[in-house]
């Protein structure tokens, strides 16, 4: 997998455009969630894939190999994130789990089924799955960068260690630090509410 | 093994990335204590929350969209960057989506608006102006002396349009207070 990427990333540097449509279509998804899911906001996501997957052809030729495409990419999209995610902050009110759930189908009232200590089994309703989205998007920065590339994008704690430049031990405790506040966060609203 | 070894194996164990042996090691430990039995669960239940997330999938125009997007990207990337002025926007709009367009394009009508209501209250343009039209002496001096700097400045730095040419038509109907 990791060869064909870099011969895909050898024929872009000769201007073949179709290499780099190949490499597009296997990282476009996986790019379109981990931005979506950090930035909070679909609606932008699409927006920002693109700029990622621009960049990332302007600055090809420089990519030398020395990280696997998919890690350079990522770094590439962890700018762009933390960039807008600045800017959009900014203008938007910060989450809060007590304002009604916005989901695709408009806003739903929180009625919270009984969760049991059990978050992951009722997940499923979209409006939970909303709350899940909107309780990771009250995770610092750093936490959330960590979490959704490893437990949604499914990036491996040294990839990610290249991506952000910092120690694997670092990768290690900010997922744990994530995934502990995470779940006590689901569970002290469920509980708050009860 | 003491908890707080257990600790720092569970985001290992979490992710199933613990070796066989010290995976049971753990596994036996959290059999018999129930503060790391709970913070393992917790660990795997927010896993499962977040994984519970719908999978979101670019449009189908997507690579349409980027097609369109490369060649104007490539060609304003090899114009001379530069860090103000005009290539400095240039390389504003080449590292953007192409929303910033829009967002360059916008003050640049605002404005054009502001210049021509001006120009349009100097010409004395029907509509254009306030409602209540004194003649206000001074603003119209102020405007002609205005539009006779712009008409110099025309005639220094001549202009790739008609600009001049409509500035001196303006001039020539201006008189000197
Ligand atoms: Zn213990």
């Amino acid at each position: 997998m990791e060869v064909a990427d870099l011969l895909l990333v050898e024929r872009c540097k000769q201007d073949d455009i179709e290499a780099y449509e190949a490499l597009v279509d296997r990282y476009r998804n996986k790019i379109l969630n981990y931005v979506a899911r950090y930035s909070g906001s679909t609606a932008d996501a699409e927006d920002l894939t693109q700029e990622v997957f621009i960049k990332a052809y302007l600055a090809i030729k420089k990519f030398r190999g020395q990280c696997s495409f998919q890690t350079w990419l990522f770094q590439i999209a962890s700018n762009v994130c933390v960039d807008r995610f600045r800017r959009v902050r900014r203008d938007r009110v910060a989450y809060s789990l007590d304002e009604p759930v916005s989901t695709e189908d408009g806003e739903v009232e929180r009625e919270i089924p009984d969760w049991s200590g059990d978050p992951e089994s009722v997940a499923e309703s979209r409006e939970l799955q909303a709350l899940v989205q909107k309780t990771l998007m009250t995770l610092s920065d750093k936490l959330r960068a960590v979490i959704v590339m490893h437990d949604l994008e499914g990036l491996r704690y040294e990839e990610i260690a290249e991506v952000l430049q910092i120690p694997i031990g670092t990768v290690k405790s900010r997922l744990f630090n994530a995934r502990v506040e995470l779940r006590n966060r689901l569970r002290s609203y469920v509980e708050g509410r009860a | 093994m003491r908890c707080s070894r257990v600790r720092k194996l569970l985001t290992d164990y979490t992710d199933e990335a613990l070796s066989i042996g010290v995976e049971e090691q753990v596994r036996q430990h959290l059999g018999g204590c129930r503060e790391c039995a709970a913070l393992a669960a917790d660990l795997q239940s927010a896993v499962a929350a977040l994984q519970s997330l719908p999978r979101l999938e670019t449009s189908p125009d997507f690579t349409r969209q980027l097609r369109r997007h490369l060649p104007v990207a490539v060609a304003l990337s090899r114009r001379a960057p530069a860090r103000t002025g005009l290539a400095g926007w240039l390389s504003y709009l080449r590292s953007g989506s192409p929303r910033r367009f829009g967002a360059v394009l916008a003050p640049i009508a605002v404005g054009l608006s502001v210049l021509l209501y001006v120009w349009g209250m100097h010409l004395g343009l029907p509509g254009v102006g306030p409602a209540t039209a004194e003649p206000v002496i001074s603003e119209d001096a102020y405007l002609a002396a205005m539009a006779r700097e712009h008409a110099s400045y025309a005639t220094k730095q001549p202009l790739a349009d008609s600009s001049a040419a409509i500035l001196r038509v303006t001039l020539a109907g201006t008189k000197a207070p």
